[in-house]
């Protein structure tokens, strides 16, 4: 999020006196300072109670001035650096050694562990899963604080595996109780799941694909007709920082979906951001008329991007094919500059898991199978937790479409994000949409005469360091017809 | 314990097409070594991959695997053989025999591999493409040649059992030119960023500059002369140093850690792995060297993600 480099100017502005002020332009004929950590990667985990020091070696640092910046503001201006461990969570510090002619920048992090007993995240479907006989299911829990831990599968009350992962088939049918365990020396947790082996299981799985729109119910444009949209039918974001933050966030503790519509409705309408959180959160706006597609710029999107903040949101179209008033149709992807040409993955999905403890990070687990963390960022978004309070669910998934991210440390310490062509939301201070950019689920283009409902949904999965991940905040969304 | 042509079983290359092979010496003279891949999308582990493929056994204490132009190379060590593999359907597609000792394959060019040997002062040029042994590099009063590096067209090789040097050979003329003096037992050899050899050797680890053959530092890893693995990231600046716990250090760094990177969790560790796309690390526990060993795999940060069953004694690893 990029709200915080408004807290930062101030301090670069102080680094820059720090550094002394020389009227005339020197020669400066050293290579720029290089900073060695012991760890190469910058990443040290803690135990609660334990101290840290860090000196790190400077090369071609003659006459520099250092200056330790923990969650963006400065704690140290020594060389060494002790950190002490008394609260679990995440920590970015940064360190900087500030030449007369040039500022580099190392990100550190520290990760506080709390007291480590295992926790198990596992998507198990509410009636348990269902595989025919002689298919595979692999079975990959996520297991937070498995250090040293030991696993356990039990089927129906015999031991038949010590790994991680489990990899089922069988030949028989009917129904299999599983038992999984992790256990180290602090404690240790279990689930209990089913599996039937069917010949109908999987029978009802298809791939849901927009029918094409009817076109037959067209509302068109009246004298008190708003450009604003009028109604908001859904709000789903996917875990972050400003998710249940009662400051710049604005929540005030949401437990309904109803109450999530209200507040995402009442931010907008004051022309404040709405977080849609990392990668596959969403929000769906309706209008009180029909938006034409005359082959020119028909949405006005705005978000909060500013130079190098880009967090690009995709915008997806639907109209009222039958009538009902309800996004209930099919969404159709407004394409990017990425498409066709950039890295996009359709279908990507996500599922995010409920923390179980207060302050911790969000686990989640990719249609890859790949796993990360929405870190929890404590110094600047201390709420309880970053999974919406709302969705009562141990887990819920968001499918989407995935730009791959862009965003980098640069070598003065900062996180830069560069913004995409065109084409996306909260990416830079061009807001406007084309409906002709609109494709099908398979990439084609598809012409819509006029659409009734927008989506917009976080398009990256990426972070970035202490200014935690990327996220599509959105402030307004406009039909752009009646104000052009 | 399984001889001669078995049924075999087709593999289709996985579509993901990024795995890791896992090689399990088995024990010595048990004739009990087997091969694992391990899809590192899926998570599935397929165990016993060449038998299950070829119908034969992969023979007694495979050493090592190298894939090189599409084709992987599995080193036998007391088998005396290189089974030549397709890395996709683990299927065979040629071996290369009438070796003695082999430990470990270097492919200098397309038509010229050398491999090292336990017990014999010769290195063995092959011809990779051909299957045949095209000629040798006599080593002359080293027995043992193990780990190698090139670095431009010079060829860096550990003299391990009963040894302390690190040979020199000319890879146009394949000839030893020189040596360089290191702690006992040399195995492992890697090149980084900086075109500098790092070795490990006798609870130490050297890093070595190749362009004057000298020794610029020694790094104590361990003051009882344990063997260390060694490996490196895909960026070649940060080294892994597995010596009863892992040790992480950059390239550049001038003092050895003084915290481990990931604590033993009291395991025979016996071999290390590091992907060189994703940087995730990969350990093997050999248990008991007995029961098939485990793959404990971790996040590039040190997080643990998964804890596997291979084979026995699981010591090499080479990624597709």
């Amino acid at each position: 999020m990029n709200m915080k480099k408004n807290l930062y100017i101030p301090l670069v502005l102080m680094l820059i006196f720090l550094s002394g002020c020389n009227g005339g332009r020197e020669l400066f004929t050293l290579p720029a300072p290089e900073i060695i950590l012991e760890d190469p990667d910058g990443i040290y985990t803690l135990k609660l109670g334990n101290t840290l020091t860090l000196a790190p070696q400077v090369r071609y640092g003659q006459d520099a001035v250092y200056a330790w910046l923990m969650d963006g503001k400065t704690v140290s201006t020594q060389s060494v650096y002790v950190f002490n461990a008394d609260q679990p969570g995440t920590y970015y510090l940064t360190f900087k050694v500030i030449r007369q002619d040039i500022t580099v920048g190392k990100d550190i992090r520290i990760d506080v562990e709390r007291k480590a007993v295992p926790a198990i995240f596992f998507a198990i479907p509410e009636k348990g899963f269902f595989i025919k006989p002689d298919s595979t299911l692999i079975l990959r829990p996520i297991v937070e604080n498995c250090q040293s831990a030991t696993y356990l599968w039990i089927i129906n009350d015999v031991e038949v595996s010590r790994d991680s992962i489990y990899q089922f088939n069988t030949t028989q049918t009917g129904l299999f109780n599983f038992c999984f365990s992790a256990q180290n020396s602090e404690g240790s947790d279990e689930i209990r799941f089913s599996v039937t082996v069917s010949e109908q299981a999987g029978n009802e799985e298809g791939n849901k694909h927009p029918e094409a729109p009817t076109g037959k119910y067209f509302r068109p444009v009246q004298d008190n007709s708003r450009a604003d949209w009028n109604v908001i039918y859904d709000y789903r974001p996917a875990p972050g920082q400003f998710i249940n933050e009662s400051g710049t966030g604005g929540f005030s503790g949401e437990k309904t979906l109803q109450e999530a519509i209200l507040y995402a409705g009442e931010r907008l309408k004051n022309n404040l951001f709405v977080s849609l959180g990392a990668f596959g959160g969403y929000i769906v706006a309706g209008f009180d008329h029909s938006i034409v597609n005359d082959g020119g710029y028909n949405l006005q999107i705005e978000g909060n991007a500013h130079e190098n903040s880009s967090e690009p949101g995709i915008v997806w179209v639907m109209q009222d094919s039958n009538g009902n008033g309800l996004p209930d149709d099919g969404w159709f992807e407004l394409r990017g500059s990425e498409d066709p040409g950039g890295k996009v993955t359709r279908n990507y999905s996500i599922t995010y898991f409920k923390p179980r403890q207060p302050g911790s990070n969000v686990h989640w687990i990719d249609n890859n199978g790949i796993t990360g963390t929405v870190d929890y960022l404590g110094a600047y978004h201390d709420q309880e937790s970053y999974y919406p309070l709302w969705i009562e669910d141990e887990y819920y998934t968001l499918i989407g479409t995935c730009l791959e991210s862009r965003n980098y440390l640069s070598q003065t310490g900062s996180w830069i994000s560069p913004p995409y062509e065109w084409g996306y939301a909260d990416n830079d201070r061009q807001a406007l949409f084309r409906l002709s950019d609109a494709v099908t689920p398979e990439g084609d283009p598809i012409d819509l005469e006029f659409i009734d409902f927008v989506k917009i949904q976080t398009g990256v999965n990426g972070k970035s360091g202490w200014l935690g991940e990327i996220s599509t905040e959105i402030t307004g969304i406009r039909d752009y017809n009646l104000i052009k | 314990m399984k001889y001669g042509p078995s049924e075999t079983e087709a593999f289709l290359p996985g579509p993901s097409s990024k795995g890791l092979f896992i090689v399990n010496e088995g024990n010595f003279m048990y004739g009990n070594a087997s091969l694992s891949y391990f899809d590192t999308q899926s998570g599935i582990v397929e165990n016993e991959v060449f038998i299950r493929a070829n119908g034969i056994n992969l023979g007694d204490v495979a050493q090592s695997m190298t894939i090189h132009n599409g084709l992987g190379y599995i080193v036998v060590n007391n088998s005396g053989v290189i089974f030549v593999i397709d890395p996709g359907t683990f299927r065979l597609k040629g071996n290369i025999t009438g070796l003695i000792s082999p430990r470990h394959i270097h492919f200098v060019n397309e038509n010229k591999a050398y491999v090292t040997d336990l017990y014999r002062e010769r290195i063995t040029v092959i011809d990779p493409v051909k299957y045949t042994i095209s000629g040798s590099i006599n080593t002359p009063g080293h027995r043992s040649t193990e780990e190698m590096v090139q670095w431009k067209n010079d060829l860096f090789v550990s003299c391990w059992s009963f040894d302390n040097k690190i040979l020199v050979i000319d890879t146009q003329t394949d000839t030893v030119t020189d040596s360089i003096e290191v702690g006992n037992q040399p195995s492992r050899m890697i090149l980084d960023k900086n075109n500098k050899i790092w070795c490990a050797a006798s609870g130490e680890i050297y890093r070595i500059n190749p362009e004057n053959r000298t020794v610029e530092k020694i790094f104590t890893v361990s003051d009882d002369a344990t063997y260390s693995y060694l490996e490196m990231n895909a960026s070649k600046d940060t080294l892994y140093i597995l010596n009863r716990d892992v040790w992480r250090m950059a390239a550049d760094h001038e003092t050895f850690p003084s915290q481990p990177f990931i604590r033993n969790r009291n395991s025979r560790y016996y071999g290390l792995a590091v992907d060189p796309a994703t940087s995730h690390i990969y350990i093997a526990d050999a248990i008991d060297y007995v029961q098939p060993g485990k793959i404990y795999r971790y996040d590039p940060d040190g997080t643990p993600v998964d804890t596997l069953t291979a084979g026995i004694n699981p010591g090499a690893f080479c990624f597709k």
